[in-house]
């Protein structure tokens, strides 16, 4: 944390190359959360690009001591993926439809299974999703997800559990396929 | 989750997720073809005397007002 702050104060006093320790460290983060909010590894490669690009832009609005430089990052992350799917036209999701080719009783392979989580995924409510991919994906406290959302605490508890519920019965019918 | 085994491996296999290769290098790249400067975050407290913020530009418009009031009251006075 100290060194970020260090890190910040040279970016802040000119030194552009010093912003690239924080992307190099961050990069990662972010573009897993985008990437898990928007589906699309091509979209996510630009999102993430334009985070860093107003994090660089606004360097001097964040406040180290309202959390961690991650946690700032995923605000803006979340916020540039919303409106991204906000100018998104909605696709319909048929994500338990039999695939071409296969048996009823011939078991998913890793590939099928991984198509069909990220489709249950998609199919939940923005904030659910949100909540689902900071905490189960990058094993962001509860405590932060708040503050990212900012939302009481109790209202991030009861989205991932609603988000895990709902994944639960979306994926109910791949029990039966098995 | 069930079932348990496919969802433990789809979490794990997010999690291993990578950038694209490079990635980095282009973000730097557009930040120094942008010359984009960070910004100050609090101009008043960088010496400016106005912070473009909500409050200040409501207490600024009924500060306006207010003087405005009081000189037009006035006017009616000076008026010949």
């Amino acid at each position: 944390m100290g060194d970020e702050e260090a890190i910040i104060g040279r970016v802040l006093a000119g030194d552009v190359q010093a912003f690239r320790s924080i992307v190099d460290r961050y990069q990662g983060p972010v573009f897993r959360v985008v990437r898990g909010l928007l589906f699309d590894a091509a979209d996510a490669e630009d999102v993430t690009q334009e985070v860093f690009l107003t994090a660089y832009a606004r360097l001097a609005e964040y406040n180290v001591r309202r959390g961690p430089l991650a946690s700032w990052l995923f605000v803006i992350a979340r916020n540039k993926c919303l409106n991204v799917l906000a100018r998104r036209r909605p696709e319909p999701i048929a994500p338990f439809e039999p695939i071409d080719g296969r048996r009823p009783d011939e078991p998913l392979d890793r590939q099928e299974w991984f198509e069909r989580f990220d489709a249950a995924l998609a199919a939940l409510p923005g904030d659910q999703r949100i909540a689902f991919v900071l905490a189960e994906i990058e094993d962001t406290p509860y405590e932060e997800i708040a503050r990212i959302e900012r939302v009481p605490l109790g209202t991030v508890k009861s989205r991932v559990a609603r988000a895990k519920e709902k994944l639960r019965q979306l994926l109910k019918p791949l029990e039966t396929e098995r | 989750m069930t079932p348990r085994d496919p969802y433990q491996q789809w979490r794990e296999s997010r999690r291993a997720d990578q950038p694209p290769e490079r990635l980095a290098e282009r973000i730097m790249q557009t930040i120094e073809a942008s010359r984009v400067q960070p910004a100050k975050a609090d101009r008043r407290r960088s010496g400016a005397w106005f912070a473009p913020r909500r409050r200040d530009a409501v207490i600024l418009l009924a500060g306006t007002a207010f003087v405005l009031r009081i000189a037009a009251a006035f006017a009616v006075f000076i008026t010949p």
